[in-house]
């Protein structure tokens, strides 16, 4: 399907048919796109702000799209790319904080309110709870090995694939996974067991 | 194969991206040796959590956004008035390229070309200051020319 789509792309000029194409491809890997994109940054606004960018890139440059090559995994790399420029540029510049904002010490005495919007809240919160501790053991991680665990383990893309959005071998993603991993459990795994030893 | 190198090939394992010799020693390797079968199995258990995780909501119109976007752009006074100004900008630069040159020419007359311009001023200068009247016209020029190199 996609390839067909990609081919279409190069033989029609009409801007109208563009746009339905590009949209139509939107609509079909938005999802995986935004968990990559959430993984990545860690919190809705900036994983929207950048799959928001990552689209208006693509659809820049979607006339040079090469007819073949997987949307998704173009799409993949401008993200990746985009978020490692935003990273650098969020290293060198300095961390502001709002003076609204609560004590460090004091943080802990304030209790964490999480609203029920559910029908069943203690399993949604088990879940929300799991994934809000793999959400900051994968911040931890460096970008790289970061990319590579999400891209392999939640996006479940092989290793090629992997290796051609990330634009190194095969060599160097199986030692980012391996390692990206092995960091990942040294931090979960006190988490995990825990919550395996209280689930009956 | 020793436990190191099994070690780092577990994660390939897992993933299913090692060849069937590579498979076959490891997995007698797993059977034989306690420790990298307690590894395999937290890497299992983190791949396995990795994979079940909760997918996030998409709680916003992606390409309602991005047309919003493109919308936006086109209609920009600069992008509504950019193929306007651009031939402007093309033609103020030509014009000022012509008065470059045209000055330039007036302002250094050294060439042969721009002689008969400065012939001719000289020669209401000579007439003026009655320079010597005994010469001609051409003779006065010369006159000029070779004052205006050795003064």
């Amino acid at each position: 399907m996609f390839t067909f789509a990609a081919e279409k792309v190069a033989s029609n000029t009409t801007i109208q048919d563009r746009v339905a194409i590009f949209e139509s491809l939107v609509q079909t890997y938005e999802k995986p796109l935004f968990q990559f994109a959430y993984r990545l940054c860690g919190n809705h606004h900036e994983a929207q702000d950048l799959l928001q960018e990552a689209l208006y890139r693509a659809y820049k440059s979607f006339a040079k799209f090469e007819p073949g090559t997987a949307f998704d995994r173009w799409l993949y790399q401008i993200i990746h790319n985009l978020y490692i420029d935003h990273y650098r540029k969020k290293k060198h510049r300095p961390q502001i904080t709002s003076i609204d904002e609560p004590m460090m010490h004091l943080e802990n005495e304030k209790p964490l309110e999480i609203p029920d919007w559910t029908a069943n809240p203690e399993h949604e919160t088990v879940r929300f709870e799991l994934g809000e501790q793999i959400q900051k053991g994968l911040e931890e991680l460096p970008t790289e090995y970061r990319s590579a665990v999400i891209l392999c383990d939640i996006q479940g893309l092989s290793y090629e694939e992997i290796s051609q959005i990330l634009r190194c071998s095969i060599g160097t993603v199986r030692s980012r996974i391996h390692r990206g991993r092995k960091m990942l459990r040294r931090i979960l795994l006190p988490y995990l067991k825990g919550k395996e030893a209280h689930t009956p | 194969m020793n436990c190191n190198l099994i070690q780092n090939l577990l994660s390939a394992y897992l993933d299913q991206e090692l060849n069937s010799e590579e498979r076959r020693e490891l997995r007698l390797h797993l059977l034989n040796c306690a420790e990298c079968y307690r590894q395999y199995e937290e890497l299992m258990f983190l791949k396995n959590n990795l994979e079940n995780l909760a997918p996030e909501n998409l709680s916003f119109d992606v390409m309602g956004n991005l047309k919003m976007r493109i919308n936006t752009e086109k209609h920009s006074l600069w992008h509504q008035f950019n193929h306007i100004f651009w031939p402007r900008r093309i033609g103020l630069v030509f014009v000022c390229l012509t008065v470059f040159v045209i000055s330039s020419f007036l302002l250094f007359p050294n060439r042969k070309s721009n002689l008969g311009l400065t012939a001719q001023t000289d020669h209401s200068n000579l007439n003026q200051t009655n320079f010597d009247q005994n010469l001609t016209i051409d003779q006065s020029v010369t006159v000029f020319h070779a004052s205006s190199v050795f003064p």
